[in-house]
């Protein structure tokens, strides 16, 4: 009976082999949306990888924890290990401060390190920019050369505590250091597993080293039994710098982090108790991980609605045949089939159906993804991938398939057995949602989810320090519901509308054009359902769009935030600026600069705070300051405050929260003074902002950079704040204008709005969304295309009689084309119109989500025309296209056919 | 109501000898191979202006053909059809044209628009001939007065009887002032009651414009009212000269 089963499913499908296409055409299409997702998703992770594992400049290092181990040997057995492409060591040993012999000029505590001259090569932490390394002498860092006025050929004096007199080296160069912050790990206890920053640096050949210091260290050591009595390291750091093979690295950061993990295991377990690794990589790799995870959902939640559309329009296609299918139902139950096998059959049928749909969905997905994203958007895919995305294509065929042609078949099937036993017709009620008013509920439902958020800060993310950004899965409830109610609303609302509608249109009209009012009044029902999918469709895309162009906004904004105005140039610290650097600043394309300082060690009541000091006559115009971020007064009038009242300062609104600070309080600050001095002022708050650009912080405060600089006694600016013109592009030219005026004797950080764009802290904002926005705009056209098409071949088809007969009393093909039309058009007119609220409603709403991912919170939707333009003209292009290619259809119909059929 | 008498007055004006539509050697082949049926083989006919014609014959026999040829719904296989002494089926632009100002149809199954109201039901061959609003609201009210159902003007044809439906199609194909009705098994719907009402009614009108009726049926009284009946037998005419007046 199996067999009689599979054999008349396959006949089945064959007998109505339009039906099984557009089945399968529909389910293919929701398969190749899944799969263009998941292409995206495979491919962001990718990216997430990337970004998270970009700025580490050190894979891994390992950490000598007894003084008595061979670097050698250790070297040489990381160096097998697979997976390793080059390691180097380096010793480190504490330094209290260089001087020139005889020199009044003398550095901070630093390091004196100590490295192989293949080093170099290695990594690039370390950059010659003059002089040479040579194994007879040391490099400085540029911080120290300019500290002490050195230059190659001088001699230093380093004072290291262990050693009895300070060491004598000749400079043979100086070093570039800004990229070795990873190098040394905090000492500090409490500071434990941050990096240590140091300025100073001397960096010798480990030949001379072992020369001339090694022994002398490693016996202070043994004779000091416990060198680290104070926490700090041992009197040398051995470390092993380890590179590894980051092409070899799995895409998904979580895969990646396990990889890196096992990895930097198998390198402790050679030199068990001996050696100590700190996994950057591993680090950096976590943090990525749940951003991959949120992505992960974010993408394919913003996929569902079309997933949703796919499978209404497959079983919209089938529907088609809906009358086909219940006749042979019939026809199995007559021959005597139970309900079980008549289940059978329509559950075999709809597997072959979804597998199909599957496989043509895989290749469909494929391609989309190359249309929309270009050749290398697979580059990176490898087979493995490919057969990744199988069983989801499978599964999400198979669900489609049950949804669009089992369940269809089941209730006619039940609906057969209801006819027999009870022999009535079969009576038209309402659908379910519409009795049990999902659609409200549900938009309900959406609205308290969104209430409860809001009130427990739903959207705000959930750890303080950390980058991972944890998601709440019901964050997504409330879109899902709110793209359900309004989906359902809809369509209780047009099949009401659409009859009151057509009738004032044909009152209103006369000729075709009545004729055309009347019959879109008469079927309501159809003409819903077309309106729907044109609608939910291309409201889906404009949601898309919308949603894109916020994403892009409030990364731009987000950067302006942290840059602070276009340019951000901080100089090196402690160094003795360069005169007029100010002026100098204002390289062609500036507009503006203005200097800022920073205690970031200020005392408020008893806590630390980062206190800033601005010019309030020129901040506004070149800062990066909108009115949202102030409380209750404009940018404008805050700092023309600021300015009338010397003493004045803005604080951020925690800290007036904390200690209840209204403006006009007076706020007693103590301002370090250098060298752990401190100098008391009394402030008195002028105005209270939510945040404030430059500061990251939230607990900040800002002041007169006047009344600071007379407070402090310096009058030396942290960094400067260079206006361009706003843009990327400008931001970038005044940059790069800029970065020359420092030499290698005044280091400087240059910030720009691009570069901070590019390499942003949290993976998640660094992501480009445009691919998925060109996918999904693919799949947009096709559903509405698919949709529209078939809504009016159906058109055509169910009235073929009414045409005929139309064209038998007198009304010409050209005529009835434009009945068609007129209908098509209205069909186009209709769905365009609802698609944008309804659009812009999912986009509110979906962009709050947004919110947990930026610093700053999302004020709105970011409307950016020329993609919503691009939308409709590609949108309503193609449906014209459908309409045309429908229309050739007329004059098809075999009218002598159709007119003896009474 | 027309009366016997009426209807039974011979046409009248000077047309009334003349072709309205004449036909030559139609030929109609449907399907191929060994399933080929020929419905038409060979039918050669003339229907004078006014005159009455009822086209019999047994199912299967190609009634229907015979019309859908002769009013220009589908196309002949080999065979002339002129209108006025004009041959149309040599060209399909100027066929249509013809065709739809000269001859309109009624069907057995009423083949009204089920969105339109009965008045444009009655209206839509006068949209389609492109007769302004003003005029084509005038004409159709007046055909819906003769089928006496101007007080139904605003009903959808779901909610009319049969015999209501028919008369609304009847007074659609009355509206454009065609010179030939071809109406097929026009009573096949309706109960022998009203079949003959509308029938009555179909006859009359035709009678008192002037309008030559091409009508197949099945039933002889039928065929009795007509001025003259042409049998169709497996596509040929037969007997085609019986003539009842
Ligand atoms: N589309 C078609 N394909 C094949 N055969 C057809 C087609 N249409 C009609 N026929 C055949 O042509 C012949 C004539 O059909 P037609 O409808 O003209 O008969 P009829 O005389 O009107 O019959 P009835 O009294 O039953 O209405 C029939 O044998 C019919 O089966
Ligand atoms: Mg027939």
């Amino acid at each position: 009976m199996t067999r009689g089963v599979a054999a008349y499913t396959f006949r089945l499908l064959l007998r109505s082999p339009g039906r099984s296409l557009a089945l399968i055409g529909g389910l293919s299409l929701g398969v190749a949306l899944v799969v263009s997702i998941l292409f995206f998703v495979e491919s962001s992770s990718k990216q997430l990888t990337q970004t998270a594992i970009a700025p580490v400049p050190i894979d891994m290092v390992g950490h000598a924890t007894v003084p008595t181990i061979s670097q050698r040997q250790v070297v040489g057995a990381f160096r097998r290990q697979p997976g390793i492409q080059a390691v180097e060591v380096m010793d480190a040993v504490d330094f209290t401060t260089a001087a020139r012999p005889g020199g009044a000029q003398k550095t901070p505590a630093g390091k004196l390190v100590a490295v192989d001259p293949s080093f170099f090569q290695s990594f690039d932490v370390l950059k010659v920019s003059s002089g040479a390394f040579d194994p007879n002498g040391a490099l400085v860092t540029e911080a120290t050369a300019t500290r002490l006025g050195v230059k190659p050929g001088d001699t230093i004096a380093v004072s290291i505590p262990a050693l009895a007199a300070p060491y004598q080296v000749k400079v043979t160069g100086i070093v570039d250091a800004s990229r070795a912050q990873m190098l040394f790990l905090s000492t500090d206890p409490s500071k434990q597993g941050e990096y240590q920053v140091v300025t100073d640096m001397v960096v010798m050949d480990r030949s001379l080293f072992n020369r001339a210091l090694r022994t002398a260290l490693l016996g202070a050591a043994s004779a000091q039994p416990a060198p680290n009595a104070t926490g700090g390291a041992p009197v040398v750091d051995q470390q092993q710098l380890i590179r590894i093979d980051r092409t070899a690295l799995p895409g998904s950061p979580a895969a990646a982090q396990t990889r890196v993990k096992t990895l930097a295991r198998s390198l402790e377990r050679q030199f068990t108790g001996q050696i100590k690794i700190t996994n950057n990589l591993g680090d950096a790799l976590g943090s990525a991980k749940g951003d991959a995870l949120t992505a992960k959902i974010l993408f394919i939640f913003l996929g569902l609605p079309g997933v949703a559309l796919a499978v209404f329009l497959a079983r919209y296609a089938g529907e088609l045949y809906g009358e086909a299918q219940r006749r042979e139902i019939g026809l199995l139950r007559a021959r005597g089939a139970s309900s079980r096998q008549v289940l059978g059959i329509a559950g075999l049928a709809a597997g072959v159906l979804g597998v199909a749909g599957a496989a043509v969905g895989l290749g469909a997905g494929t391609l989309v993804t190359v249309l929309a994203r270009g050749n290398n958007a697979l580059a990176s895919a490898s087979a493995g991938t490919f057969i990744g995305m199988v069983p989801w294509a499978l599964a999400a065929g198979l669900l489609m398939a049950v949804a669009s042609s089992f369940m269809p078949a089941w209730n006619a099937a039940r609906q057969n057995v209801i006819d027999e036993r009870r022999r009535i017709k079969r009576v038209e009620r309402a659908p379910f949602w519409k009795r049990a008013w999902l659609d409200v509920g549900a938009l309900l439902a959406a609205g308290v989810v969104l209430f409860l958020l809001n009130l427990s800060g739903g959207f705000k993310p959930a750890g303080g320090e950390g980058q991972t950004l944890s998601f709440s899965f019901y964050l997504f409830l409330a879109p899902l519901l709110l793209w359900i109610g309004l989906t359902l609303l809809l369509q209780r609302l047009l099949v009401k509308v659409i009859p009151l509608f057509a009738r004032s249109a044909a009152g209103a009209s006369s000729g075709f054009g009545q004729v055309a009012a009347r019959s879109m009044g008469w079927r309501a029902n159809r003409l819903t359902s077309a309106i729907s999918v044109v609608a939910l469709t291309l409201s889906f895309g404009v949601s898309l769009a919308l949603f894109t162009s916020t994403y892009n906004a409030q990364k731009r904004m987000d950067a302006h935030y942290a840059v602070g105005s276009d340019v951000r140039v901080t100089p090196a610290l402690g160094l003795a600026q360069p005169a007029g650097l100010r002026q100098r600043l204002l390289v062609p394309g500036a507009t503006g600069v203005t200097a800022v300082m920073r205690d970031g060690s200020a005392v408020v009541g008893s806590e630390r705070h980062v206190v800033y000091g601005i010019n309030a006559a020129k901040f506004g115009s070149i800062s990066y300051l909108p009115d949202s971020f102030l409380v209750g007064e404009s940018a404008t009038t805050m700092l023309s405050n600021l300015r009338a009242t010397p003493n004045g300062v803005l604080i951020s609104r925690d800290l007036a929260n904390t200690f209840s600070i209204l403006v006009g309080d007076p706020v007693l600050v103590r301002l370090s003074t250098g060298g752990g001095a401190y100098k008391d002022v009394r402030l008195k708050a002028v105005g209270i902002f939510k945040q404030f650009p430059t500061s990251s912080q939230d607990s900040d405060l800002v002041m007169n950079r006047a009344f600071m600089a007379q407070a402090r006694g310096t009058t030396a600016a942290d960094f400067y704040l260079v206006r361009a013109d706003g843009t990327q592009a400008g931001a970038t030219r005044v940059a790069n204008e800029i970065k020359p005026l420092f030499g290698s004797t005044a280091p400087a950080q240059v910030q720009d709005l691009t570069a901070t764009l590019a390499t942003d802290q949290s993976t998640l904002t660094s992501l480009n969304l445009s691919g998925l926005g060109s996918t999904e705009r693919i799949f947009t056209l096709v559903i509405a295309f698919a949709g529209f098409g078939i809504f009016l071949l159906s058109a055509i088809a169910e009235r073929a009689k009414e045409f005929s007969t139309m064209r038998a009393i007198g009304a010409a093909p050209s005529q009835l084309r434009r009945l068609l039309a007129i209908e098509g058009g209205s069909i186009m007119v209709f769905g365009l119109l609802l698609s944008v609220p309804v659009g812009f409603i999912i986009a509110r709403v979906l962009v709050t989500l947004l919110t947990s991912i930026f610093s700053l919170p999302v004020s709105g939707v970011s409307v950016s025309l020329s993609p919503l333009l691009i939308l409709f003209a590609v949108s309503a292009g193609g449906l014209l296209v459908a309409l045309v290619l429908t229309a050739q259809a007329l004059p098809r119909l075999s009218l002598g056919t159709t007119l003896r059929e009474e | 109501m027309a009366t016997r008498a009426d209807e039974m007055t011979p046409p009248p004006d000077a047309q009334a000898g003349r072709a309205v539509l004449a036909a030559t050697g139609l030929r109609k082949r449907y399907g191929r191979g060994d399933g080929a049926v020929d419905a038409l083989r060979g039918v050669d006919l003339e229907i004078r202006g006014g005159e009455i014609v009822a086209v019999m014959g047994p199912s299967g026999c190609g009634k229907t053909t015979l019309l859908h040829v002769l009013g220009g719904i589908e196309p002949a296989d080999a065979g002339e059809i002129s209108i006025d002494g004009t041959v149309v089926s040599r060209d399909e632009r100027r066929l249509a044209g013809l065709h739809r100002r000269t001859v309109t149809f009624v069907f057995q199954g009423f083949g009204l628009i089920p969105s339109l109201s009965a008045r444009e039901n009655v209206e839509f061959p006068l949209v389609a001939a492109g007769v302004p609003a003003g005029e084509r609201h005038r004409s159709s009210l007046a055909a819906l007065a003769d089928v006496g159902l101007v007080e139904w003007q605003h009903h959808l044809p779901e909610e009319m009887s049969g015999g209501q439906r028919q008369r609304v199609a009847i007074a659609r194909a009355l509206v454009p002032n065609p010179r030939l009705i071809l109406a097929d098994e026009p009573t096949g719907n309706l109960d022998v009651a009203t079949g003959e009402e509308v029938l009555d009614l179909l006859i009359t009108s035709a009678r008192r414009r002037r309008c030559a009726l091409v009508m197949v049926t099945h039933d002889p009284d039928a065929g009795a009212r007509a001025d003259r009946i042409l049998s169709l037998r497996d596509g040929v005419l037969v007997n085609h000269t019986e003539d009842l007046t």
